[in-house]
Order: structure tokens, then sequence, then C-alpha cells
């Protein structure tokens, strides 16, 4: 029984098969005239094509082979696309797609990355395309592989990456095998993920799969991001194609972001020219180098001080003019705060103690006026609540803040006059100043614990810093539960050297979206370091068998503070308020019975290690020598005991 | 007269806010900190009663979760009133989780402990530290960031 949608019988097919292989001696023709616009944009090689679809050679069993499967079709759109790596755990819902890669298109763009988890695939995807400015894809095993890898595409919904999510079914229930591809299908296999993605399709032939992959390609890629999902049938993927020449590849059609409304911009404008005190607030603003280079423009025209709230690097952290950790006094201070992408802009001026009443008290002093720049506006989903509490700004812009930012800045630029310029000039020295004062600030904070053990999550980064300097290096973890220190105090002046954090503060990100990242720094040949929990760690500890199978230089440094620090303190919370005490409070939040010994764990899947590493003065030799490790192109860890934050 | 216990919070949050001013006089001049021994025990208390997961194994404070008590930055009837009725997110002490002599214990630790390094006496730090006016400590009040 053959399939109605898809299969001819497999006699009917080996003769297709015969007919094109007699044809491949000679280059295949375009179809259409949409498939030759496609040799710009990907289109296999002659000897892909004829790959795809090949001479049968004597001797073969022609009855139990499939020469031109569905499957390497679907290689060539990822090509066409652009998709450098796919990341995997094998599963059988997708073998067809599995076997086209590595054989069909050779193993390179794409490469098959293996993944030992479903949730170290999306969240490598989720990293990787967050310095490479692209998706990449993760290709996941029906619905029990969708399950697994749920948490890391929230995580990268909740943070705009883009992603191209392939999961594998069987839609046909007269094909399946009796048990295990019953189990592993599912009649609307996305729906487990619709929530939090922004477009999902089920295409059922292979011209409706090109289209729709293509489609998902340009939604995954137009901001604000967010994964796409595409359910790839194993029929499809398995069945020959029936007709190469009535399938084409739509050419790449990138959507312009959407920009400000010229109105709405001019008013924003005016509103920052008049102001005394204005503030910047970037979340995810900086897409791209070129948005922190604008964010940056923005604030020198002005002399407005930013807060860079970390979803990317928005503002160089040396200079003057990032003052982030001045938020309190800034927000109170300011007469317009300008909030560009922020996720959490109730948040910016509002705060909530973690106590019982949990009233909000406004931080912002009488009279502030707010604008507010998000493509988020015009793109909202209601069961997920990442949408954070509403806030009524003063002037509201639905538009993609990179994409206004030009308009913005050219808006101010025509507005000022020489006394404003002077005005604005004036701001410059009084900043500057509480720049200084604020990183030294922040490096007597680092002093208080130097010479502790365990040791202070300021020596720890510190000393990494100090050695990584002087290297074309890359941060590519969340630092935030190391009190922050590289964004207190390293010069982080490139976008692709910080990418922010996980979106969705979903555990099981930093490890998986580290060695994402750093794959995609390997072909720049960078140092990408990552600074990364023991609780994260020990969520997707298989990624460090990843990094060492794939060769993806990148200096895992574990925070270990032996607990899940962040609960333990949850737990202290609870106790003390109900006046029961905080002595229980480490059953269940502490990682300390056994120790966990993360050199040994990385050792045992071929990373290079050492740890665990208490004394402080041990730290910097220790460095050194992993930075030899990866400088020579391979991972390495260190296990670093740590203070709790 | 009842004590209103917000207006109370309110006053000592004001209160912490105005001290690091008084803390970073004192902290030349720590007050005696009592026997070794009772530094041990306060040591230990410090660590039972969990006030490092917040402000760390030696008072240094951590980012968005607990200032620097080290050494010795507020006055002890400060102190005292605040872990009764502290503001903010951490959470608050009864008598009953932790006696009066208890929390002398843990003062005297604090005050016990030797005085924080300045980042000029630190190479690596050394960079940074060329403003005078900076206050250590200030930043870790700030930015208060809720868990998981």
């Amino acid at each position: 029984m053959t399939t109605s949608h898809q299969a001819p019988d497999r006699r009917g097919f080996l003769k297709g098969s015969l007919l094109i292989g007699a044809a491949a001696t000679v280059p295949a023709a375009p179809a259409s005239a949409q498939s030759a616009k496609l040799v710009s944009a990907g289109m296999p090689t002659a000897q892909l094509a004829q790959a795809e679809a090949g001479p049968v050679e004597a001797g073969d069993d022609l009855e139990a082979q499939v020469r031109n499967a569905g499957s390497d079709f679907m290689v060539d759109l990822l090509k066409a696309a652009g998709i450098d790596f796919v990341a995997a755990m094998p599963g059988s819902s997708f073998r067809g797609l599995q076997e086209s890669i590595v054989n069909y298109g050779g193993n390179e763009k794409p490469e098959f990355i293996a993944c030992l988890h479903e949730e170290v695939s999306a969240a490598m995807a989720h990293g990787y395309a967050k310095v490479a400015g692209k998706p990449m894809a993760c290709l996941l095993h029906s619905n029990v592989g969708l399950q697994h890898a749920s948490m890391a595409i929230y995580n990268a919904w909740c943070d705009r990456a883009p992603m191209m999510v392939l999961v594998g079914n069987s839609l046909d229930a007269a094909t399946r095998r009796p048990w295990v591809e019953w189990t592993h299908s599912q009649t609307d296999l996305a729906a487990m993920v619709r929530d939090f993605v922004k477009w999902d399709d089920v295409p059922v032939s292979l011209q409706h799969y090109s289209e729709s992959f293509m489609r998902g390609f340009e939604i995954t890629m137009t901001p604000p991001y967010e994964p796409v999902v595409l359910v790839v049938d194993s029929d499809l993927q398995e069945h020959p194609i029936e007709d190469r020449s009535r399938l084409s590849i739509p050419k790449r059609a990138p959507v312009s972001p959407v920009g400000g409304e010229p109105a709405a911009v001019r008013r924003a404008a005016a509103m920052l020219l008049g102001a005394t005190s204005p503030v910047i607030v970037a979340d995810r603003a900086a897409r791209t180098a070129a948005g922190l280079e604008l964010v940056t423009q923005l604030a020198e025209l002005l002399n407005a001080p930013v807060i860079d709230k970390g979803g990317r690097l928005n503002i160089a952290t040396n200079h003057y003019l990032a003052q982030t950790y001045r938020q309190r006094e800034l927000i109170r201070g300011a007469d317009v705060v300008l909030g560009l992408e922020l996720t959490d802009i109730f948040g910016v001026f509002n705060s909530m103690p973690d106590v019982p009443d949990r009233v909000a008290r406004s931080v912002t002093g009488p009279g502030t006026k707010v604008i507010a720049i998000s493509a988020n506006y015009a793109y909202m989903k209601g069961n997920v609540q990442d949408m954070q509490r509403y806030y009524a700004a003063d002037l509201t812009i639905g538009a993609d803040a990179e994409a206004c930012l030009p308009q913005l800045i050219e808006a101010v630029r025509s507005g000022l006059n020489p006394s404003l310029k002077a005005a604005i000039a004036r701001r410059k020295a009084p900043l500057q100043r509480a720049f200084e004062e604020m990183r030294a600030e922040a490096a007597n904070d680092a002093a208080r614990s130097w010479d502790a053990s365990p040791i202070g999550t300021g020596r720890m980064c510190m000393e990494i810093w100090d050695q990584i300097k002087v290297l074309d290096w890359a941060l590519v973890s969340n630092v935030v539960l190391a009190s922050s220190w590289p964004l207190r105090l390293w010069d982080i002046t490139h976008h692709h050297q910080y990418i922010g954090g996980e979106g969705g503060y979903g555990l099981g990100y930093g490890p998986p979206a580290a060695a994402g990242a750093a794959l995609a720094h390997r072909a720049a040949g960078r140092v990408p370091v990552a600074i990364l929990g023991d609780g994260d760690m020990m969520v997707v500890p298989g990624t460090l068998w990843t990094l060492a199978h794939h060769r993806i230089p990148l200096l895992t440094v574990v925070h270990n503070n032996r607990a899940w620090h962040q609960e333990t303190m949850h737990l202290q919370r609870m106790a003390n308020r109900r006046n029961r005490g905080v002595e229980r409070a480490p059953i269940g939040t502490l990682l300390n019975d056994p120790l966990i010994d993360y050199a040994q764990l990385a050792r045992s899947m071929g990373v290079w290690a050492e740890g665990p590493i208490s004394a402080p003065e041990a730290l910097a030799p220790a460095i050194k020598r992993a930075l030899n490790v990866v400088k020579a192109g391979e991972p390495a860890l260190l296990d670093v005991v740590t203070q709790p934050r | 007269m009842p004590m209103n216990p917000k207006r109370t919070i309110r006053r000592l949050s004001l209160l912490l806010v105005a001290l690091p001013v008084v803390a970073s006089a004192q902290t030349k001049s720590p007050a005696p900190s009592g026997p070794p021994l009772q530094i041990e025990q306060g040591r230990n208390l410090y660590r039972v009663k969990g006030c490092y997961q917040c402000h760390g194994l030696v008072g240094q404070g951590g980012m968005g979760v607990g200032p620097p008590l080290a050494p010795g930055r507020l006055p002890p009837e400060v102190f005292k009133a605040y872990v009764r009725s502290p503001g903010g997110s951490m959470p608050p002490y009864s008598p009953k989780l932790l006696s009066d002599p208890e929390l002398d214990l843990i003062i005297g630790f604090l005050r016990g402990l030797p005085q924080a390094r300045s980042a000029a006496d630190i190479q690596i730090l050394r960079p940074y530290a060329t403003s005078a006016g900076a206050v250590s400590g200030g930043q870790l009040e700030r930015s208060q960031r809720r868990g998981r």
C-alpha cells in the first residue's frame, strides 16, 4: 500500500529513478524561471544534483533501493538557505534526512552536530544564532524529542532568537510500523510548542515543504526573531522524488524590519532634545553590530547615559555613557527615558521586592516621560506571560528599535541648534566622572573577597579577564549569577563579545548555548569563554561530549558554589517568613553530598579539565593552561569552587 | 503607641541607605570583636543561619542579593534592628530564630574580619581604582533581581 499524497508504487518510482539517472549525465536544466534564480541562493551543485537522482549501477538490488529520496531535496533547501549546522540527537523519525545530510550533502554546510539530548540541540541553535546572526537548525525526534527540546525553544522565544526547528513525524497512520512509530507520532505535533514559536507548518508534499521551509526561514529572521517549527513527515523524507523537474526552491526573500512612523519619531526626538537628563535603557535593541553603533551614536548625540539590561550588548562597557550600574539614581533623576526593546519595561520604572504584600512602587522622579520603542508591541501571544506587566508609556512606537534608530538619530540631529549642542556638551564631564566612580566602586567591591577561599566570583572573573584581554575573545554565557563582574569590569566592546542570557531564565541553557556560540566563533578563530553555574552544568552535562566530539574550542569555567544557590535563598525567605528558621533550607538546594567533580566529569567525555580549584592563587596558572588548550582548538574546563555569588 | 511595621522598615531602609559613609568611617577603627572562641562561634552561626548565602562567606555581599556586611559596616544597634525587621527581600530573623546573644556573636564575627583590600593594591584591579570618590559596596545594594 502506498500513501495517497506522495509515493508511487515501488516499481513506478524505480522506473522514474532509472529515467532520472539516465538524464543525469548532463547538467540538469532548471525547470522553471523561479528555480533558475536559485543558483545564487545556494542551489545544489551539478554533482549534488547528480547524486540526488543518480544512475543505478549494475549489480545493485533495484527492488530494495531508493535513489532519489525526498530528504535529499530537503538538504538542498538547507543549503539554499545557508544553514551551516544541524544539531540533533538521532531519532528514527528523521533518519531519512539525517542520512541525506551526511551522505548526499557530504556533511558539509550543513554539518551534522551530534548531541546527547534534544535540549542541547535546541539551546546550541539558540546560542549559535546570537553570534552568527543567522539560524542553524535543530532536528528533533517527533513528540519525545520535541518535549525534550521544548524548554530550550522557550528560552529562545523569550530571547528573540531565530531558529529552524525541524521535527520528524509519521503522518500517514496506514504506513506506520506497529508500536513505536505510533507512540512517536502526533496529529498536531507543533501544538505542544505553538505558544512559544512564531509559526509552524506540516508540509504534505515536497513542494509544500520547499515553500514552507523558505517561508519559515524568512519568518524566523524577521524581527522580532523567534523560532519556527516545520514538521517533517517521514514518508516525505524516505519516499523518492516523483518528478524533480516539478520541484523548485523559492529564492530568499528577506523581510525588512519595521521602522517607526515618521511623526512619532519626530515627537520622540523633540522629547529627547527637550530633556535635561535623558536616559536610554536598552535590552535587545542591538540585534547586530550595527545596532550597537546606533545606540552609541544616539547616546553620544544627546550625552544620555545608557542602562544596558544585557539582552544583547548595546553599548561598549568601557564607554563613559555605559552606566548600567547607576540605574537607580539615573532613573530617579531622569526627565525623559527612552526604552529600546525592553522586555520588562514595568520593572525598569517600578520596584516590587519579594515580600508578602507585593506592592509595586514607582522609582521614577515626578514628571518623568517615557518613550518606548519595540517590535514586541506588534507581536505578542497570550498564554506564555513573557510580555511582563502592562506599562503605559507616554509615547509608544511599534517598531524594531534597530531599524528605527537611524530615523531617530536623524530627527535628533536635525533638531539640534548651537544652544542645545552647548547644553548637551556640558553633560559630558559629570557623566565621565560618574562612569569612573562606578567602575572604581565595582573594583573595590571585587577586592572585598580577593583572597577568600572558596574563591570570590570577582577574583575568578578578573583573573580570566587578565588573560583573555589580549586575545580575540568572546563571552558566551550569562553572568548575572556571578554578580555580573564581566559586565561591570571587562572592556566588552564588540557586539559579538557578549550575547546576553537565557531569555526565559530556564536552566539548561548555559552549556549548550555556549557550545553553539563557540561553534559560531570557531570560524573566526576566536577564544570563547563561558562562566557557567554548577546547577546549569548538571542539567545538560552531555554538552561536554559534543564539544569534544566536534573539537569546538571553548573555555568553560564552572562557577561551582555547590548549590542551587538562588533556590537556597528562596527557601530561607520562606522559612523565616514562617518563623521556622533556615537550618533545613539546604535540603534539596545544596549540591554538596556527594560533591560533584566537574573536572572528572569533563575528562570522562574527552574534555581537558582541571579542578576543583579552591585556592585563589592557583587560579591564574590553571587559566593559562586551559587557554593554551583552547587556543589549540580544543575545549577545556576549569572547576572553580566559589563563593555563592 | 504601637509600632507601624511598614514605617519601621522604611525608616530602617532609609537609614541603611544613608549609612555607608558612617560605616566606611567605622571600618577604619572597628569596635572590638571579642575573643577568638566567640568569633569562631559567630562564624559558625553566620553559616548555619544562612547569612552567607546572600552576603558571602567573608561578608563581601553579592550583586542583587545582599549588600556587604564586613567589616563592621553598620553600628550594632542598626544591624540588629534591621535583622529583626528588614526591608527589601531579606527574610526577617525573629528572636526565636536568632537570639540576641547569637546576633551579638555574628556581629562580633563580622567586626573581626580583616579590613578588605583596596582595589588600588591589587594589580589586576588597579587600572579601575582611579576615582577617589568611589564608595565600595554601594553597587551591591542596587539592581535587585528576583530569582526563578
